[in-house]
């Protein structure tokens, strides 16, 4: 089905490891509009497919990846896809955005996310092309670390530019704060490695072939060029995060907290990511 | 254009990547993607940027190599050189692939929908991927032409 929006698939891929069978669910403009993307997608496919009482490692859980509709065009600072489940270390609803370049491939694949419950009695990739998807052994993967395990199979594939968000280790052995990682981004902090580990699941490569387009390419041309101009203005986009890394928040953030009268942490050295001399 | 096509016949362009400035954000392939055909996809590009290890980036372009492999392996003839591209001739091209699995540096890939090779064409001497890269990694140099 075709959507009105120009920024959305129209299409979730459900994945289940315990039946190795998939299928797609359609989504509809007025549910596109209500939730927007990434993060609304997610609360409301969990809320919906999740038990609240289970175990987070508990088969029926749902790991969700899920993309927003800015995805797969040159919009700077939108790069990212985003990770939902009920997490192992908090049992309540968790995300993480990460960045890389997973969510303009699952958007070329044609789909808007990936929503993969059950439980593989072996361990298992999955490797969705466009509208073929696999599961594929990964017994010789497993207890790899992350880059290893993208180039291997990156490898086995045969392509240099697939995406592949592996977990390692930590997540195979179900540390409640493993991280899934794509490239060298991690989607980190609340266990959603963990809960791949859990599902026999060591990663998920995606290779699409689609193309994404515009609504009004003129517009959006002119559009984007005085938004790089906006955003060369600013100090901190400009010059500070691309040196430091997301660090060079930490003191602005803690000079914001300390003037709302909240807790602010110690100047020590190499916290804000300038490694200056501070007093401990 | 001109002076490009002019300067082709003597010389050869070479779309040449600075790995060290690389900042691995891709915009080089929205941009070839949407010059050719208004749209964005990665499938579609002609330069691809891959990453081997965190500070490690290949370019994935023609870079009008001497031995020109292409050529030689198209069983119907249909790739050419012409003021420095390598042009297809869509009537003859029967969308073996040969040409694809022949390119040691992977600059060639088959069309998702149409099945023709896609091979950089300087975007009419002017790359647009040169023009869209925001640090400067890549630019257009001329090289002195060893084989015409």
């Amino acid at each position: 089905m075709k959507m009105k929006y120009s920024g959305y698939k129209g299409k979730i891929l459900r994945i289940n490891l315990t039946t190795k069978k998939t299928s797609t669910m359609e989504i509809t403009d007025e549910f596109a509009r209500k939730y927007l993307g990434g993060n609304g997608f997610s609360a409301r496919f969990i809320f919906d497919m999740v038990d609240p009482r289970i175990d987070a490692f508990d088969p029926t859980n749902v790991v969700s990846m899920m993309t927003g509709p800015f995805q797969g065009i040159n919009i700077p600072t939108a790069g990212k896809y985003h990770m939902a489940t009920k997490s192992p270390l908090t049992n309540g609803f968790f995300d993480s955005i990460s960045g890389g370049h997973m969510g303009a491939e699952i958007k070329y694949a044609g789909y808007d996310g990936f929503l993969i419950t059950g439980r593989s009695d072996k361990p298992v990739y999955v490797f969705v092309d466009d509208d073929n998807v696999e599961f594929r052994s990964a017994e010789k993967i497993w207890g790899r670390l992350t880059s290893e395990t993208q180039e291997m199979i990156k490898e086995e594939i045969g392509d240099p530019k697939i995406c592949v968000s592996a977990i390692g280790p930590a997540g195979e052995n179900r540390v409640r704060y493993a991280c899934v990682i794509t490239e060298y981004r991690a989607a980190g902090r609340g266990g959603v490695g963990a809960v791949m580990g859990s599902k026999n699941l060591k990663a998920v490569a995606v290779r699409g072939s689609g193309t994404n387009e515009v609504a009004d390419p003129e517009k959006f041309e002119e559009w984007m060029k005085w938004f790089n101009e906006e955003v060369k203005k600013v100090p901190a986009l400009a010059s500070g995060l691309p040196t430091y890394g997301t660090p060079v928040l930490v003191s602005s953030i803690n000079n914001m907290f300390g003037a709302w009268g909240l807790g602010t942490i110690r100047p020590s050295s190499s916290r804000d990511g300038r490694a200056s001399p501070g007093r401990r | 254009m001109k002076m490009s096509v002019l300067l082709a016949t003597e010389k050869k362009p070479l779309v040449r990547f600075d790995m060290k400035k690389c900042a691995f954000c891709k915009i080089c392939e929205f941009s070839c993607a949407k010059f050719h055909y208004g749209k964005y996809g990665d499938a579609i590009s002609r330069i691809t940027i891959i990453r081997k290890s965190p500070l490690m980036f290949k370019c994935l372009i023609c870079t009008r190599c001497e031995k020109r492999y292409c050529i030689t392996a198209c069983p119907t003839k249909a790739l050419s050189y012409k003021n420095g591209n390598i042009v297809v001739d869509e009537k003859l091209c029967n969308s073996c692939g040969d040409c694809v699995k022949a390119c040691p540096f992977q600059g060639i890939r088959l069309h998702p929908e149409t099945k023709m090779p896609i091979i950089c064409d300087l975007c009419n001497g002017d790359p647009s991927c040169v023009k869209a890269c925001p640090k400067g990694a890549l630019s257009l140099v001329w090289l002195p032409e060893t084989r015409k």
